[in-house]
């Protein structure tokens, strides 16, 4: 019995060591960076997440390639004291993990690893992103693979008509070549210099926000910080990041005469995650396109039958140029009927608004926050995206708490004030027929849809 | 793990538990026995994988399918799902679908807990007869020919891999394209389709597989409540098929699309001299894959790709077909300046001269060390048990038995450098290989 009282004990005693939830914080390293510690007790791995903004995507006299280059010669082509090859297999030991991607806004640059390995991976990841050597041979060999890779992307249709629609709603704007990638000769006139450029301007001292996450003290985190922007130099210059884009609605089709399936998709702007109601955003998109049980499988396969699958979700041109979209493959002769289908089935959808259980809608998607939260990379991809916004860190702590608040009425304002009614639509077809889309724009070319006004 | 093939074990199992609880309790330990799956053969042969807490239960009937013309399977997949599971009911509380494999179909269906009795009434209409209207079901076939479009039509890789299974597996029914052809997708026959249905989708030839917050004794009563068919005795469980592996001969395929960037699939499939246990060959053969993957000696990454221009991106892969069939598949980007029969033959001589030389040991020592990962850390309640739910999952969509974790975690204790020099030098000799050359042979002066 008195055996049983201890064992009894020491199960309340664990109970009330259960692990602290996370915690978050501004801070300072001693060398003067500031980053946001996320604090989650009970892990043994630790992530480090960088946003450097750039404004490159936005400028005249640059070759938008650069960044895409950049990030993956970082990665690949080897650093000071580190030939291509070695980091890789050394963060394979490790069991850490190093990744940098250029979007039109900001190089995010992440490193995941085990606490006890953190000196010698940020040891590697400051060599990589301080002295990579950008060694010709290996830069031509990536310019010309990625080259390569966006000239088979684009003999499919449906990226050719989302080609056609950055035509439209940005014309010639240096960001809309820097997404499509698709400008004769960009790749072939890129010299290494852009790459040395672009990243002595962009991998700077001054990132827009660092966040660390994981079991790690003040000090370990500011130590680690500093250690990871070591000799990085100062910020070169201001960013100047300015585009107008017209999402003026109109409906083009983009004839390609040998095109096997016919595509149809339809664009339109939304507010930025700055302006919040991101999980109002998540609940609508879910319902109206998310998966077989959503408005638009219902109207486009199972009503219409046209298409093998119809979907909705969120994308975005920028963080500040978000766009909602409604696309699919629908069988060619159905093209003009899809048309109508998608547009009567969301029309309906923005006057009744969320069909079914709304808890039932948003058990799946808590459930997948929940499990986020308890994560170091996954809850801090969500704090650096709350800092890039301007919101309090600790919002990413209560994503769970905020989608369970979203009521049937807060989505009905969302839909009212922020969703573009059916005719607000860019429309974009992609077919072998060009008399699919009665009253389109009919355009040969991704080019030519700039002047479908 | 426990498994049981009856009801008496069960409740064996259930008074050692409480015995064992007892002791625990007694000598001060403080543990909860939960098992990762249990199955049964009554009254529907099932796993039940329980993973406490989740809050969500998914329930899969998976069935065995036999040889039948390319695609049909899969017509009658999307026929019996739109017959019986397609609207679930409760709104956004249910999701179902469907799939189908190389040698067995199966129908999901998930939903909360406490749902389970009518979720698997709802499921369980897949013995239905198929009642659809003719015109509905024959449109279906448009349907198909939108998701052939999408998988295969626009991806060159898919149509290569297509191509190459129907070589490489010759005289098997792997070999068999899953979704057919547009003009077969096309002939499809209602009527064939009922008939290929009636013959397979009966109690007889089916697992149920619960994964999520249920137990096996929840399940059983869902059982049994339900109404099955009859068993009939033209309808046998259609089992594993055997492989066998065609002739050693080889085959080159080329898909000169002008806009796609030039890569090399090469795909060789080798018999082994002597069966070894599946797992553990699944197991061996992911580290062979891990050794080649890397830059160190002993690996493919360094002399094709850093120490060597000669491909710019490399991507391995090596499985069990089988007990006795392994399968190796590169895919390779060559460098500008690298001809398609340049890469192969530094590829094929690079792989000869490590089997040749036996892999080191320095290299083997540290790969193992990252190997880690293949299985979950079984100190861990709750990694071991989703992992175990997805082991048992995909073990009886193969139509083979999930081990128990006992079991399991003995296998890493296996792995050793000469099994895995072995299985390279059968890898690096004869075996029935494949090759796609994709793009043109457009070398930069």
């Amino acid at each position: 019995m008195i055996r049983f009282i201890i064992a009894l004990f020491a199960v309340l005693a664990l109970s009330a060591c259960k692990e602290d939830g996370p915690t978050v914080s501004n801070e300072a390293s001693p060398g003067g960076l500031e980053y946001t510690l996320v604090h989650m007790s009970g892990h043994q791995d630790v992530t480090i997440r960088v946003a450097w903004p750039t404004d490159w995507t936005y400028r005249e006299g640059v070759n938008e390639t650069a960044p895409i280059v950049g990030t993956q010669l970082i990665l690949a082509g080897g650093a000071e004291g580190y030939p291509a090859g070695v980091a890789g297999e050394r963060f394979a030991d490790l069991n850490s993990e190093g990744h940098l991607v250029s979007t039109t806004d900001h190089a995010m640059g992440v490193l995941i690893f085990e606490k006890i390995h953190m000196d010698e991976t940020i040891e590697i990841a400051n060599a990589h992103i301080r002295a990579p050597v950008f060694d010709e041979v290996w830069f031509n060999r990536i310019r010309d693979g990625i080259s390569r890779n966006m000239a088979e992307a684009r003999s499919h249709p449906a990226h050719r008509g989302y080609d056609a629609v950055r035509w439209a709603v940005l014309g010639n704007h240096p960001l809309r070549r820097s997404l499509s990638l698709d400008e004769p000769r960009a790749f072939e006139n890129l010299v290494r210099d852009d790459v040395v450029h672009w990243h002595a301007e962009t991998i700077t001292r001054s990132p827009d926000s660092i966040v660390i996450a994981g079991e790690v003290s003040a000090e370990q985190a500011g130590a680690a910080i500093d250690a990871l922007f070591e000799d990085l130099p100062g910020k070169s210059r201001e960013i100047n990041r300015h585009v107008v884009p017209d999402f003026a609605p109109r409906r083009i089709l983009l004839h390609i005469p040998d095109s096997e399936t016919a595509n149809l998709a339809f664009i339109a702007p939304l507010p930025p995650t700055r302006l919040g109601h991101e999980e109002e955003d998540i609940l609508v998109v879910s319902a109206l396109g998310g998966d077989e049980e959503s408005v638009l499988f219902e109207a486009v396969r199972t009503g219409l039958r046209a298409s093998y699958s119809f979907s909705a979700g969120i994308d975005s041109f920028s963080r500040e140029h978000r766009l909602l979209f409604m696309a699919g493959a629908v069988e060619t002769s159905k093209l003009t009927a899809a048309e109508k289908t998608v547009s009567e089935a969301y029309t309906a959808f923005l006057e009744e608004g969320l069909p079914g259980d709304l808890d039932a809608l948003k058990a799946p998607i808590l459930s997948i926050i929940e499990e986020n939260q308890s994560f170091v990379d996954t809850l801090s991809a969500a704090v650096i995206q709350s800092n890039l916004d301007g919101h309090d860190p600790r919002e990413a702590l209560e994503l769970d708490e905020r989608m369970g608040s979203v009521t049937s009425e807060t989505v009905r304002e969302r839909l009212d004030a922020s969703y573009p009614s059916a005719d607000d639509f860019i429309v974009i077809a992609v077919s072998s027929d060009a008399d699919a889309l009665p009253g389109a724009c009919v355009i040969s070319h991704p080019i030519d849809a700039a002047d479908c006004l | 793990m426990t498994a049981s093939t009856g009801h008496s074990p069960v409740r064996r199992r259930v008074v050692l538990a409480v015995c064992c609880c007892l002791a625990a309790a007694i000598l001060g330990i403080a543990f909860i026995v939960v098992p990762n799956f249990r199955t049964g053969e009554a009254p529907l042969r099932h796993v039940v994988a329980t993973v406490p807490d989740s809050g969500q239960v998914s329930l899969h009937l998976i069935l065995g399918m036999p040889p039948a013309d390319a695609g049909l399977a899969h017509y009658v997949e999307h026929l019996a799902w739109l017959n019986s599971v397609a609207n679930p009911g409760k709104g956004n509380a249910r999701h179902s679908n469907a799939w189908t494999g190389e040698i067995s179909v199966g129908y999901w269906l998930d939903g909360e807990p406490q749902d389970l009795d009518e979720m698997l009434e709802t499921l369980s209409n897949i013995f239905a007869p198929i009642d659809l209207p003719r015109k509905f079901a024959e449109e279906e076939r448009n349907i198909i020919q939108r998701e052939y479009e999408r998988s295969i039509a626009g991806n060159i890789d898919a149509r290569a891999d297509e191509a190459m299974n129907e070589f490489l597996y010759r005289n098997n029914q792997i070999a068999t394209s899953l979704i057919g052809t547009p003009n077969a997708i096309m002939a499809f026959e209602y009527d064939d389709a009922r008939a290929l249905h009636a013959a397979t989708h009966r109690p007889g030839n089916t697992t149920l597989v619960a994964i999520g917050d249920v137990t096996e004794r929840q399940v059983l009563r869902a059982l049994r409540k339900l109404k099955l068919p009859e068993p009939r005795d033209d309808v046998a469980k259609i089992g594993l098929p055997q492989f066998e592996l065609a002739a050693p001969t080889e085959t080159v395929l080329h898909f000169p699309s002008p806009d796609a960037t030039r890569r090399m699939i090469w795909r060789r499939v080798i018999e082994l001299e002597t069966p070894v246990q599946f797992d553990l060959l699944e197991a061996q053969t992911a580290l062979l894959r891990d050794i080649l993957d890397t830059s160190l000696p002993g690996g493919l990454a360094g002399p094709l790709r850093f120490d060597a221009f000669v491909a710019r991106n490399l991507d391995i892969g090596v499985w069990p077909i089988d007990e006795n069939n392994v399968e190796m598949r590169l895919t390779a980007i060559p460098d500008s300046d690298v001809t398609f029969s340049e890469l192969r033959s530094e590829f094929e001589d690079t792989l000869n001269e490590i089997a040749v030389k036996g892999l080191p040991h320095t290299t083997f020592s540290r790969i193992l060390d990252r190997f880690d990962g293949f299985w979950p850390d079984w100190d861990d309640k709750d990694e071991t048990a989703n992992w175990m739910a997805d082991y048992a999952f995909d073990r009886i969509s193969l139509l083979r038995e999930p081990l128990p974790k006992s079991e399991l975690k003995l296998l890493a204790g296996e792995l050793s450098l000469e099994t895995t020099n072995d299985l390279l030098r059968r890898l690096s000799g004869e075996g029935r290989t494949a090759v796609a050359l994709i793009g043109l042979e457009d070398l930069v002066e």
